[in-house]
């Protein structure tokens, strides 16, 4: 049974929501502001969060900032708004998805499921990519044979890419492969990850040698050239 | 310059003023010189020739032969130098100038005149050129003497004064002209100052004040119109706080009413699933569930529409597929088997997906709400710098009423129906949506029935170049 850390500051949302879950077969626990979050994250060690953005004191932002320090677990962002501004941030905070509320339970559990799905293994056979040596069997991704921690949502990325290697992946295509986002996909949440996996993997972030942009299309794993 | 302009209008007024003035005062001047002139040569020449006969008097009275002593008088009257001629005539004598204008020059009433003995005086005209005739007789012999006075110098010297006149009034017509410019500009620019103000203010630029410049009827009217600004300034800025105040209000409601929302979203699931069928409760727990997406959805638009309002919604444009687009947004809703497609295989565009998502969603959405059982159709193409995408129902058609309101908040054509599954707020947040990507929405009707409404969007983004 997935365990889930619920944070959420509203009680009425934050047992709706717990009830919810709970049915939906989530092992839930709960936390109703930011530093609370923190104090109990790591006692609890559940499989993920789904954060509130919108909370008193460190903000749904500032918990994800940190927790990332040291974690990779699979965060989802509840916003309260939809506006974009929150998204951006949200996701340069290092969230794996997120839904605005108000929120269908069916919804976020197939968030939910989707994002926990990507730490599956899968039975396949490892890749090398200049320094980068991707094990699809192992799930791990090591440059020069240091592991590299990478979150659930970012190893996904790097699974579907390394599957398509030489091949362009549109936005969409990869919302749709990793994060099982129906035909509506915020592409954002590709870009917010490559990012991420980027500064990850690459020798030089800003001038990629591994992950490239296809203009107009999407983006490409490819072995650098000797 | 317009003719009917008051520029036109002050200059001619000037142009009269100064052409009345000057002709009346070169008219008196005329007249009095020309009365004044003529006087002095009638006293004169009268004088001249009276002095000259009483001279001679005795002589011609006495002696028998008059012909030396009238030479004389010719002579003595010649040397007063009238630049004219002496005329004389005894019939006793039968002396008679022979140099002089024939005696039939002299007009008929002053030769009657003159025989009765008095000196007379006549102005007339000999051989073209005017003359004063001053003349006499002696009455016991018959001698009759006429002066010819040429009035040629007066004549010349009334000629230019008249010729001088009429430069001084052109001169003065010039001066006027120029004094009507000057002073046509002193009003007409300020006037035309206040025109573009005006226009200013009236194009939305409420910060608009003119000059005020001196203390005269201009300056009044100047600062009548700052006023006047400063007046429209602030009611309008009254009014848009009112109506920030207001449209803060909604956005504020609606913020405010989705966290029970969400808390009640939440449970509406298991509300669905927890009531038996047979249980007397379940319609009541179907009615809530019902009721709070209906809410969750009214919310939503409300702060859609809010952030319409607000200015703040956020155009996101990606390289998309149009036709995958539709396809996609009529299977997520199930809407695939009930309409018609006539499109083409593929159709790139830079658009917000989720905001054409959503006008599409809304336009197909009405055709198979309000279009009855016949089949939809959905059409795009290309026409010129735009593509059109129509969707066509074969309903009863929209109200000719309700035609001009389709697009407004909260509008329902049918009173009647009251509540639908919608918000009432569908085709507008639509219409912004197209809108905001340069495009436009509009509703109508077919001419074989149905309703029709058509999206129109500029292919090109705006400032995305070829």
């Amino acid at each position: 049974m997935p365990s889930l850390l619920l944070v959420e500051d509203d009680a009425a949302i934050r047992t709706a929501l717990q009830l919810a879950l709970t049915r939906q077969g989530h092992q839930v626990a709960t936390a109703a502001s930011g530093e609370e979050a923190l104090a109990t994250y790591k006692s609890v060690r559940p499989d993920l969060i789904v954060l509130d953005v919108m909370l008193p004191g460190v903000d749904g932002f500032e918990v994800c900032r940190q927790i990332r320090r040291t974690e990779q677990l699979p965060i989802i962002l509840l916003t309260a708004r939809s506006d974009d501004i929150d998204v951006v941030v949200g996701l340069e905070s290092g969230a794996d998805d997120y839904v605005v509320k108000p929120v269908q339970p069916r919804v976020l559990d197939a968030r939910i499921r989707a994002v926990l799905r990507r730490g599956e293994r899968e039975t396949s056979d490892v890749a090398v990519y200049g320094d980068l040596t991707v094990d699809r069997s192992a799930m791990t991704v090591s440059k020069r044979d240091i592991p590299i921690p990478l979150t659930p949502t970012e190893l996904k990325l790097v699974m579907e890419l390394s599957r398509h290697a030489g091949q362009a992946l549109s936005r969409q295509q990869l919302l749709r492969l990793v994060w099982e986002h129906d035909y509506l996909g915020d592409s954002r949440l590709v870009d917010a990850c490559v990012q991420r996996l980027r500064a990850k993997v690459e020798d030089v972030p800003a001038e990629p040698t591994l992950i490239k942009t296809v203009r107009g299309v999407g983006y490409r794993l490819d072995p650098p050239r000797a | 310059m317009r003719l009917t302009g008051l520029r036109m209008r002050l200059l001619a007024a000037f142009a009269a003023v100064a052409l009345l003035t000057s002709a009346a005062v070169t008219g008196v001047s005329y007249v009095l010189t020309r009365q004044s002139l003529m006087t002095r040569v009638n006293e004169s020449s009268v004088q001249q020739f009276e002095s000259t006969v009483n001279q001679y008097k005795q002589e011609l009275d006495s002696a028998d032969d008059t012909s030396t002593a009238l030479a004389d008088v010719a002579f003595n009257m010649q040397l007063a130098g009238r630049n004219g001629w002496v005329l004389y005539r005894d019939p006793t004598a039968s002396a008679t100038t022979t140099d002089s204008p024939p005696y039939e020059a002299v007009p008929a009433a002053l030769r009657s005149q003159a025989r009765k003995g008095v000196v007379a005086w006549q102005r007339s005209k000999v051989n073209g050129q005017p003359y004063l005739i001053v003349g006499s007789s002696l009455r016991h012999k018959g001698i009759e003497i006429y002066d010819f006075v040429s009035l040629q110098p007066q004549q010349e010297d009334l000629k230019r004064l008249a010729q001088n006149s009429a430069i001084a009034s052109g001169v003065a017509i010039a001066i006027s002209l120029a004094l009507g410019l000057l002073a046509s500009r002193g009003v007409l620019l300020p006037l035309r100052r206040l025109g573009i103000a005006a226009r200013r203010l009236g194009a939305g630029k409420l910060d608009t004040r003119v000059e005020v410049r001196g203390n005269d009827e201009v300056a009044d009217v100047s600062r009548t119109f700052n006023e006047t600004a400063d007046a429209l300034e602030r009611s309008i800025a009254e009014l848009r706080s009112l109506e920030a105040a207001s449209r803060r209000f909604v956005a504020d409601v609606s913020h405010e009413l989705r966290t029970p929302l969400t808390a009640m979203t939440a449970v509406t699931d298991m509300l669905e699933e927890a009531t038996d069928v047979g249980d007397e409760s379940a319609p009541a727990a179907q009615l809530i569930v019902a009721e709070t997406r209906r809410l969750a959805r009214l919310v939503e638009d409300l702060m859609e529409v809010s952030r319409f309002d607000a200015g703040t919604a956020e155009l996101r444009r990606e390289q998309a597929d149009l036709v995958a687009l539709v396809r996609g947004c009529l299977a997520a809703r199930g809407w695939t088997g009930r309409v018609a497609l006539n499109v083409p295989e593929t159709l790139p565009v830079l658009v917000d997906q989720r905001r054409i998502d959503v006008i599409v969603a809304n336009m197909v959405g009405n055709a198979v709400k309000h279009g009855g059982a016949g089949r939809v159709e959905l059409a795009i193409g290309v026409l010129g710098p735009n593509l059109i995408l129509q969707v066509r129902d074969h309903g009863p058609g929209i109200p000719s009423e309700a035609l001009e309101h389709i697009f407004e908040r909260f509008y329902k054509a049918d009173k009647a129906r009251g509540r639908s599954e919608g918000s009432g707020l569908g085709l507008s947040i639509a219409y912004e949506n197209a809108h905001i990507h340069g495009g436009e929405l509009s509703g109508g009707n077919h001419p074989d029935g149905g309703a029709v409404f058509t999206l129109r969007l500029p292919l090109q983004a705006p400032g995305e170049n070829t």
